[in-house]
């Protein structure tokens, strides 16, 4: 098979795919949350981004300890999504422009926090970056090794305690409020709270997925986040639309394989010889409406084989 | 247990479509009345049902529930007091959340929402005997999507949510109108059960003036925005469907014009 050859004889762009999927399936998390959880599209996951790769690419080149700087990162990204929910819920902003509203100014505070369009990670010893995955690598693991522990090891605690929490009073209350407002207002329950609560935490979920993706490259860039958010309602589709899956924990499984699948995707699209990589988001865009219209696709190629049948037996 | 004193609400004032919905209504209800409301379309029965419940604030007038003035409490602090169970059956439950899920949303209503885990095995097996009584087998689909449902289960499940932590007033907007006939009349049953068995006093909305005759112990009428008809007790109990048409014409000076509520 030609894909499997072509993994074969690339078994570092595959690697690199892998663990670019593990630490991005906490953004598609995030998305997932917002999108399909609350129902409320929320663009501002473009801004915690590069406000999680920003913010910890900044503390931890001054110096400060990784752990220190990405929990920071993740308040950052827990702020915006704050930012949100109450131009939303309390201002009555319509939620997309709400979204965009906090997006845009998330460039110009991530651009204050930087300082510059391009800060690099700190040298660590020789050739080697600070940050979260470094321990692993003094034990002597190899970064790419120490990488995908690390990411998977964060990946499955965060589900887990996000699988907890939605199960509890208060995750419940967030859940139905996706469903039915009309329905939690009726059970005594402030929608408004349950919005931002589940803004904030999406938002810390994209945010932790930034400061991964810029400590795994070693540099944060200003223009990194743009495209997140497709990026993020791709691996959401493509775990539904393969595993369909009904079960909270189930969607959280799909997710995580729908987002490595999504990079081995672009990893196979960018090996063809003429694709370079600016044409990353083009590509995503194409996975994206396929991905969404396959519903429609599946039904017309059913009506075709039924019309080639029909026209065999007469 | 109800007290409304004086309640307008004006919709939109001050444009083209201002439309005066209630021109100070008063009300009250005694514990375990269970009153059923009439009325042609726009009349204002769901607004006044809607005020009671807090979807919007009225414009002038008095709230109390049990003592309580809750005037200007938001929605949500005011379903403490409140059952309520709306026309559309979508819209009393959460359509992608188990039966079970749905039942222990309504079992908290009033409490915070803590971070301990949403059902208990007690309330599981409450919940299942509470199910049973409804007699239409979804005491064995604890996990089944409320979604699944059809529209007459998912409306008595919403009876039995809206009942489940025993309201102080409970509001019916036009409950069954969405359903059957068949359907609408299990429900109806399920409700003059739940109502008597709990002694819940009650505001049933309904199209139906037969249905309005035949159960609750008061029968008031709205037009546009009034209330023009309050009757109760041994009164109600004589009341036919002819008496009321008559009683609507003196007390409007219209004729009765909504074939909803001559054909029903
Ligand atoms: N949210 C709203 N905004 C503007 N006007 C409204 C609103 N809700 C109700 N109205 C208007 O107020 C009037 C009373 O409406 P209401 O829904 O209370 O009538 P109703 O008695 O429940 O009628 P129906 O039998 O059709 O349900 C109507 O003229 C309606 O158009
Ligand atoms: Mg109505």
């Amino acid at each position: 098979m030609f894909i499997l050859q072509f993994f074969e004889n690339n078994w570092i762009v595959m690697q690199g795919a892998v663990s670019l999927g593990i630490i991005f399936s906490l953004m598609a998390m995030g998305v997932f949350l917002a999108f399909r959880i609350l129902e409320m599209p929320d663009l501002s996951v473009e801004g915690s981004i590069i406000l999680g790769a920003g913010m910890s690419a900044r503390l931890i080149s001054g110096g400060m300890n990784p752990f220190l700087a990405t929990l920071l990162s993740v308040l950052v990204g827990s702020a915006a999504g704050f930012c949100t929910g109450f131009l939303h819920t309390k201002l009555k902003i319509p939620s997309i422009l709400a979204g965009i509203l906090t997006m845009v100014a998330a460039y110009s505070v991530v651009f204050r926090i930087m300082g510059a369009n391009n800060v690099p990670l700190l040298p660590h010893g020789p050739q080697r970056v600070t940050s979260v995955f470094t321990f692993l690598q003094d034990w002597g693991l190899s970064r790419p090794n120490a990488i995908i522990l690390l990411s998977v090891v964060v990946v499955v605690v965060v589900s887990a305690l996000l699988y907890c929490f939605m199960g509890t009073e208060f995750g419940s209350a967030i859940r139905a409020t996706g469903n039915n407002r009309q329905m939690v207002k009726a059970q005594g329950i402030n929608t408004d709270i349950m919005i931002i609560a589940c803004l904030m935490l999406s938002n810390g979920m994209v945010a932790l997925a930034g400061s991964l993706w810029a400590q795994q490259q070693g540099f944060a860039s200003v223009d990194m986040g743009i495209g997140t958010i497709v990026i993020g309602l791709a691996s959401v589709i493509i775990a539904e639309v393969i595993f369909r899956p009904r079960r909270f924990w189930t969607s959280l499984i799909a997710i995580v394989i729908g987002s490595i699948i999504y990079r081995l995707i672009i990893a196979l699209a960018l090996s063809v010889d003429f694709m370079r990589s600016t044409d990353l988001r083009l590509v995503t865009a194409v996975i994206v409406a396929f991905a969404l219209c396959l519903p429609l696709l599946r039904d017309n190629i059913a009506k075709l084989r039924k019309f080639i049948r029909n026209r065999g037996n007469t | 247990m109800l007290t409304l004193a004086g309640i307008k609400k004006t919709f939109d004032p001050g444009t083209p479509i201002e439309k005066h919905a209630l021109h100070g209504v008063s009300l009250h209800l005694e514990k375990g009345d269970y009153v059923t409301v009439i009325g042609g379309n726009g009349a204002g029965k769901s607004t006044l049902l809607n005020t009671i419940a807090g979807t919007f604030f009225p414009d002038e007038g008095k709230i109390t529930v049990d003592a309580v003035d809750v005037t200007n409490l938001h929605e949500h602090k005011r379903a403490l007091y409140l059952g309520r169970v709306f026309q559309d059956p979508r819209a009393g439950t959460a359509a992608d959340m188990f039966i079970e899920e749905n039942l222990a949303l309504a079992y908290r209503r009033g409490k915070s929402r803590t971070l301990r885990w949403h059902i208990t095995a007690k309330e599981r097996a409450m919940y299942r005997e509470r199910l049973a009584t409804l007699g239409l087998g979804l005491e064995n689909r604890l996990t089944d999507k409320v979604g699944l449902l059809s529209g007459g289960q998912r409306q008595a499940l919403s009876l039995l949510m809206a009942t489940l932590r025993e309201p102080r007033v409970l509001l019916l907007d036009e409950h069954t109108a969405a359903l059957d006939p068949k359907t609408a009349k299990t429900v109806l049953d399920l409700t003059n059960q739940l109502v008597h068995e709990n002694n819940l006093t009650t505001l049933m909305v309904t199209h139906n003036m037969r249905d309005a005759l035949k159960n609750g112990n008061r029968i008031i009428m709205m037009h546009e925005g009034n209330l023009i008809l309050d009757v109760k007790g041994e009164e109600k109990t004589n009341l036919t469907v002819p008496d009321l048409l008559k009683m609507f014409e003196t007390a409007s000076g219209e004729e009765m014009a909504s074939d909803r509520m001559l054909l029903t």
